[in-house]
């Protein structure tokens, strides 16, 4: 517990001072609200609307949790298929990566027209945003099992299954995490790019809205509402990998 | 079988090797005198095999016609200089590699080439990180498809009796390094295969720690008395340990010697003392160093 707050209070020490800087300031330098307001006007308006933010919280929020593990799921069997058939990894690896090239605000649109205004456009947006660090991490944790291992393995008699599900998965499951927790942070990017291209509800939607009104404060709190549930899917992925992994060596012991 | 085994306890109780057996296994009940010729065929005969790597058109030969025979129930070592392709030996063993000629075969019939029918110790332990102790120990046999309920059982027993009670649960990186190769040794004994292949077990190990461990590893072979082909650099490992040690020449490697080990078992660290061991002792060294020079020429 004690170590657990050693780790916790200097990112909460800079918030802190940086948000009493922040505003500090805003007041002396008496900058005008829709350039840049304080947080302490961003706080106040925000309490004083969050229905009206929740509805649309909640809307981004069922977005990202369809979307990401969808994007994770197609990562991971991408990953999956590329690691048994080596021979279409070395044909499809580099279209994976030319994929990446593309920009996801010129896909939104296309995805429109292809499939309409409807889930499935925003779903697919996300998908593609967060099944590459999947996938790459995966395929990388996957081929990089232990040489001894592998050796003691095949001496033993084991099944080319057999390597594969008690060796090379289990030992590719830290890489893989790794690429989880960027995609689960991509996942909220992708649902409000997603949202601001074609969509009645949701953050993405009430940052654009509140942008062309020059409500400063109101895209502040688009951001913070952004941020928040970024970090909290953030710390899920990282409680479900720790107990998942929790045969790795602690950094102390 | 009693009388031995209560002669070697009580001979040999110094207190401070941790895994002493008390109860022999079923299993190992064999026959004592394994330096005897026996007439089932051998646990191991491998006849002729050469191996040579071919790596940028450059041919590198590796082993030249070795043959070498592991009876029922002997322990038996090889010894060489490094790089005599005593790991490529044990590759072929395996079935992990294909010899360019000779053959292998294990009880009278022909494997060349054919895997799982060997249990095996790497050098390093290669304890599987996500496993417990004891799901690490069951593994071999997992993979075999034994039943799991009964060999549970006796893998918890056989960790009580190595000294790793306690510890069943735990992950493998909580254990010290002995901890980790007893581990790992108790997985290739519990492991359904009759031969075992011991590559250098002890050679990460401090001094201390490593004749612990050859002390441990005596006694709980003559207990239980399986073939074992023993791979070493430690001329006085091989030979307080084994029936029998083939002295490999440097590369390409092919068996110089094949020395008898007469002493009687059960064998005590005190032998080493004796005049027969070091003078055999300095014999095998001299032809050691001979080949470790050519090999530097």
């Amino acid at each position: 517990m004690k170590s657990y707050w050693s780790q916790v209070w200097p990112p909460l020490v800079a918030v802190v001072l940086f948000l009493g800087g922040w505003q500090l300031a805003v007041s002396l330098f008496h900058i005008e609200a829709w350039i840049l307001p304080g947080p302490a006007a961003i706080a106040s308006e925000a309490a004083g609307n969050t229905p009206g933010l929740w509805k649309h919280t909640a809307a981004t929020l069922r977005l990202t949790l369809i979307g990401f593990p969808v994007g994770t799921t197609v990562g991971l069997i991408v990953a999956l298929l590329l690691h048994l058939l080596p021979g279409l990894k070395r044909a499809i690896y580099p279209l994976l990566i030319l994929s990446q090239n593309i920009p996801t605000i010129a896909l939104g649109p296309l995805l429109i027209i292809w499939f309409g205004f409807g889930l499935l456009p925003k779903v697919v947006l996300i998908t593609l945003v967060c099944f590459f660090p999947v996938a790459v991490a995966a395929m990388g944790g996957l081929a990089q099992s232990d040489r001894v291992m592998l050796n003691y393995m095949k001496m033993a008699g084991a099944s080319k299954w057999q390597i594969f599900s008690k060796l090379e998965l289990p030992g590719s499951l830290p890489s893989l995490f790794s690429g989880v927790r960027i995609s689960a942070t991509y996942a909220v990017m992708g649902a409000v790019v997603a949202e601001w291209i074609g969509s009645d509800k949701g953050i993405g939607y009430y940052m654009l809205l509140q942008h062309s009104a020059y409500r400063t404060d109101r895209v502040f709190i688009a951001i913070a509402i952004i941020v928040l549930l970024s970090l909290a899917l953030f710390a899920i992925i990282t409680l479900l990998e720790k107990w998942l992994v929790r045969w790795k060596p602690g950094k102390q012991t | 079988m009693t009388s031995f085994t209560e002669a070697l306890n009580s001979a040999s109780r110094t207190g401070d090797s941790p895994g002493l057996q008390k109860n022999p296994l079923p299993s190992g009940a064999g026959a004592g005198g394994s330096d005897i010729l026996q007439t089932p065929p051998p646990a191991l005969e491998v006849k002729d095999v050469s191996k040579a790597f071919t790596h940028r058109r450059r041919t590198t030969p590796v082993l030249n016609q070795v043959s070498l025979t592991v009876r029922q129930q002997e322990f038996v070592s090889i010894v060489g200089p490094s790089g005599c392709g005593k790991s490529t030996l044990f590759h072929i063993i395996g079935g992990l590699t294909l010899p360019d000629s000779g053959t292998v075969s294990m009880n009278g019939q022909t494997v060349t080439g054919q895997r799982g029918n060997i249990s095996y110790m790497p050098q390093q332990p290669a304890l599987f990180p996500w496993r417990s102790i004891e799901d690490n120990v069951l593994l071999a046999g997992e993979l075999m498809g034994e039943p799991q309920a009964a060999a549970r059982e006796n893998a918890r027993r056989w960790l009580t009796k190595v000294g790793l009670g306690g510890f069943e649960k735990a992950y493998p990186h909580m254990l010290s390094g002995g901890m980790q190769q007893r581990a790992a040794f108790l997985r290739a004994l519990l492991a359904p295969q009759e031969l075992m292949l011991l590559d250098e077990p002890f050679s990460a190990l401090d001094a201390l720690t490593r004749s612990d461990m050859q002390r441990w590893l005596l006694e709980l072979w003559e207990e239980n008395r399986r073939s074992v082909l023993f791979i070493t650099h430690n001329i006085e490992e091989a030979l307080l340990l084994s029936s029998r040690i083939y002295v490999f020449s440097g590369r390409p490697g092919s068996v110089l010697h094949s020395v008898d080990v007469p002493f009687p078992r059960p064998r005590r660290e005190e032998i080493t003392d004796t005049p027969e061991f070091l003078q055999m002792r300095r014999q095998l060294s001299q032809w050691m160093r001979e080949e470790q020079a050519k090999g530097r020429n």
